[in-house]
């Protein structure tokens, strides 16, 4: 068959020829600062200091990559990483996906009370010190489970769950439960299928939330064998950051230029991989918690 | 297709067991595991590599250093969960330390750290931190860092750091290095050397000079260069006044002869004749450095320091005063000991160790072998390898050690002793000094340097020390060194605070203005205005309050010792 080819008109013609240019003006400047830190990282690091890397690389060479597979620990700090954002995206999914089916159960006994309580933490948090005595009392300092269990569960994420429940029709429980399926069954069986475009969306937030975090590295853990590769990138930085802050300046920062763009790259890499995956759940699935009915 | 996957993962199930298994060498001496949280070193986690081998030669220690952060200390501090060695700054950490019983006396533990005695002016660092600090009750909580005088021989160059004015040697014999006698000698010179310079040997473009504003927190940093060229201190520009440290006076910023006007007035002076980089404002901390670095600036200005690597050397402007702190009476600083520490004997070992400046030295340069050798006579030398990394215009950062690791500051830990001398003898039987870099055979390097010679003969000098001296130019030590202690530890009143940040960030705006106008009546109404809009806002009671504390600080110390 052919393909029937739509007539346009002059406004359209004039509206693409205005809209089209200036949408690939803002995706070049978003894309730009990823694309300047790979030419940057296969650049010489003087000529990024003097700024004279644009569109392509100066000096090319890969010496930085070599360098950064090279740091310390960092095919550890990556496992550390990659286990991280595994085990703490499932666990984070399971936990807010379980809350958020219980909180959608209006006869589960007092609900508001707790959900009240759950929803009031995401405006206001005990602080620093406090959280650090927590954890320390509960045995979590220098401990990979820091950066698993307090997260796991997280209002935000268990909201929007609860929120895409709702939305389904209770007469497929009912009937379920008729035929004899306790909460369990119903919730595995019933309602995950369901629910896959949110849980998609949840995962996304969780995973980047964990792959970008290096704050609970740096303040409950103390061994080497435990940093994430944020983490890393994080101490690099604050290297780079001291060494320039000295009296005089240092020249020994900038052999870091490069090195740092090589790890950024490293490091941003694997979660841009992902997210064209699951991009078709996320606006789906955000826009499904928007929407009732 | 199922049992095969099945199979598969109990393998990677396996593996992964394995690799998470830490494989100890269990024929090991045991090391003693301790626990250190120091603000100035950039690195975290276990002691490795050739330091983790000198903790264990020396110490017989394990170390693993915590991340310091504020919100860290705020955190242990509150939990009690202290590491064993803590390095604090004199004031108040120190004082809630000490207050709360958090760590140990160490008056009866002297005698268990041997090499304590042989760190030049500890007992005047430990009689400060007994009787000069209230809370301390005359008691010892801390073994001061970095106590006695400074080792100036070790380089026959940039030796002073960022003090004196430096030129881009190469361009300064371009054009016939004339004689610079004043200050505005040297902008007509600068404008010279740009003219016969004006790019690099890769085609970069060359300037005057490099500023930054990134560095403008409290005060304008492009004029710290300035002040301590003269003999002051940049440390008072903050509370807008400027300390002379010659009569360790303080003045006001603001005053029409103020050397901040002078300085202000030198650097529109450059702008006007285009000797500053025009991006100077919009230049964050490693472009400076990195232009200042290549040698792309005919003076580093500001505060940078302008390494012979970049072609830079020192000259002598009549007017010149270079202050260098030769001695420290007086710590700033404290290596503590957590009073539940499990770990004595390993504190103490390793506290011993900072204070041998032999073990410290293999602490930060490796084990003989790499960077240095003992030869068969007993005379220690720099290394062919390492001569050779030099040689090639590398800095110490980065070379390479032949267990595959490299040099880096990161781990680098502040020591007792000030500069220290090694035992190791050179072929002179004269000891050697800390740093590799103040070795006989680095120093011929630096005087084999062609660039050098020329600046030896054009100056007429061996080195930049001797020029100082013979100038009378140099001051090794300022009655504010006495006094200091009184000043430092004063904290302002926190109904200043508003308008100490209005005024600093009125001040700093109002400095670039000042470089970039455009004629001496433009920059006098600035200059004008600003005074006037700072005083409105209250800088008066800052300038009183702080001066105030000089004139009580030095009659205090008067009273107490005699003029």
């Amino acid at each position: 068959m052919e393909k029937r080819r739509k007539k346009l008109h002059t406004e359209d013609v004039v509206y693409h020829a205005i809209t089209i240019p200036i949408f690939i003006l803002f995706a070049l400047i978003c894309a730009y600062p990823f694309y300047y830190l790979l030419i940057g990282s296969l650049s010489t690091g003087k000529f990024i200091d003097l700024g004279q890397v644009i569109f392509l690389p100066k000096g090319f060479t890969l010496a930085n990559y070599v360098k950064v597979l090279n740091y310390k620990n960092i095919g550890r700090a990556a496992m550390i990483s990659v286990t991280r954002v595994i085990t703490g995206t499932s666990l984070s999914l399971l936990v807010s996906a379980y809350a958020g089916y219980f909180f959608s159960k209006t006869k589960m006994w007092g609900r508001k009370f707790f959900y009240r309580m759950t929803a009031i933490t995401m405006y206001f948090t005990a602080g620093m010190i406090p959280i650090y005595l927590n954890y320390r009392s509960l045995g979590l300092l220098n401990n990979f489970l820091v950066y698993i269990v307090p997260g796991a569960f997280n209002v935000y994420n268990m909201i929007l769950i609860k929120t895409n429940i709702e939305a389904i029709p209770a007469e497929l429980e009912e009937s379920a439960m008729i035929d004899g399926a306790g909460y369990f069954t119903r919730f595995f069986r019933i309602v995950l299928p369901l629910i896959k475009p949110i849980l998609a969306t949840t995962a996304l937030f969780a995973a980047v939330a964990h792959w970008n975090d290096f704050f609970c590295s740096r303040m409950y853990i103390t061994k080497s064998k435990l940093f994430t590769l944020q983490y890393l990138l994080y101490e690099l930085l604050q290297q780079i950051k001291a060494l320039l802050e000295q009296e005089g300046g240092s020249s020994q920062a900038l052999s870091f230029t490069g090195l740092r763009m090589a790890l950024t790259v490293v490091t941003v890499t694997p979660i841009m991989c992902v997210y064209p995956f699951i991009q078709k759940f996320y606006v789906k699935g955000v826009m499904i918690g928007a929407v009732k009915g | 297709m199922k049992k095969l996957i099945s199979i598969s993962l109990v393998l990677v199930m396996m593996l992964s067991l394995l690799v998470g298994c830490d494989f100890g060498q269990n024929n090991e001496k045991q090391l003693t595991d301790l626990t250190i949280y120091p603000a100035h070193v950039l690195s975290a986690g276990e002691i490795g590599g050739y330091q983790g081998d000198a903790l264990a030669k020396f110490a017989g220690v394990k170390a693993e250093i915590w991340a310091h952060s504020a919100e860290k200390t705020n955190a242990i501090l509150a939990s009690g969960d202290l590491p064993d060695i803590m390095y604090v700054p004199v004031g108040e950490h120190l004082q809630t330390l000490v207050e709360t019983g958090k760590v140990m006396c160490l008056d009866d533990l002297l005698d268990d750290i041997p090499l304590l005695k042989n760190v030049e002016l500890i007992n005047e660092n430990l009689d400060y931190l007994r009787n000069e600090l209230d809370y301390t009750n005359g008691k010892v909580w801390g073994i001061p860092v970095q106590c006695g005088t400074k080792d100036f021989s070790k380089t026959v160059i940039n030796s002073t750091g960022i003090q004196p004015v430096k030129l881009k040697w190469e361009a300064y014999e371009k054009i016939g290095a004339p004689e610079i006698k004043s200050f505005d000698d040297l902008i007509d010179v600068m404008d010279a050397m740009l003219k016969a310079m004006p790019t690099d040997a890769e085609g970069n473009k060359m300037y005057g000079t490099v500023l930054s504003s990134k560095g403008d927190t409290t005060y304008f940093t492009n004029l710290n260069w300035w002040m301590t060229t003269h003999g002051y201190h940049y440390n008072q520009l903050q509370y807008f006044c400027e300390l002379n440290l010659d009569t360790s006076s303080v003045s006001t910023i603001f005053d029409d002869n103020s050397l901040y006007k002078e300085g202000l007035k030198w650097l529109n002076a450059l702008n006007r004749k285009g000797l500053i980089d025009p991006d100077s404002f919009v230049n964050d901390k490693s472009t400076q450095v990195a232009k200042v670095d290549n040698g792309m600036c005919m003076i580093p200005a500001g505060n940078m320091y302008g390494y012979p690597a970049g072609g830079y050397y020192e000259y002598l402007v009549p007017g010149t005063k270079i202050y260098q702190k030769a001695a420290n009476y007086i710590p700033l600083e404290v290596i503590c000991i957590n009073k539940d520490t499990e770990n004595l004997e390993g504190c103490l070992a390793f506290i011993n160790m900072l204070c041998n400046p032999d073990a410290m030295f293999e602490y930060e340069h490796g084990p003989a072998g790499d960077m240095w050798y003992t030869a068969e006579n007993g005379v220690s030398k720099v290394s062919r390898d390492y001569l050779l990394w030099r040689g090639a215009g590398n800095p110490i950062n980065g070379f390479p050690f032949s267990n595959g690791t490299e040099w880096t500051p990161s781990l680098n830990l502040k020591t007792v002793y000030y500069s220290g001398k090694l035992s190791m003898k050179d072929a002179n039987g004269k000891n050697l000094p800390t740093s590799i870099d103040g070795w006989p055979e680095v120093i011929s390097m630096q005087l084999d340097d062609p660039t050098f010679k020329q600046w030896q003969e054009t100056t007429g000098h061996f080195s930049w020390m001797e020029w100082l001296e013979e100038e009378d130019a140099f001051l090794a030590s300022t009655p504010y060194d006495n006094f200091r202690k009184w000043i430092d530890s004063e904290k302002m009143p926190s109904t200043l605070d508003a308008a100490k940040k209005a005024c600093n960030d009125l001040v700093i705006q109002q400095s670039w203005l000042l470089v970039m106008a455009e004629s001496d009546e433009q920059f006098e109404q600035i200059w004008d205005n600003m005074v006037k809009d700072c005083k409105d806002a209250g800088v008066q009671q800052i300038i009183d309050w702080r001066m105030g504390l000089f004139t009580s600080a030095s009659a205090k110390y008067d009273s107490m010792y005699g003029k």
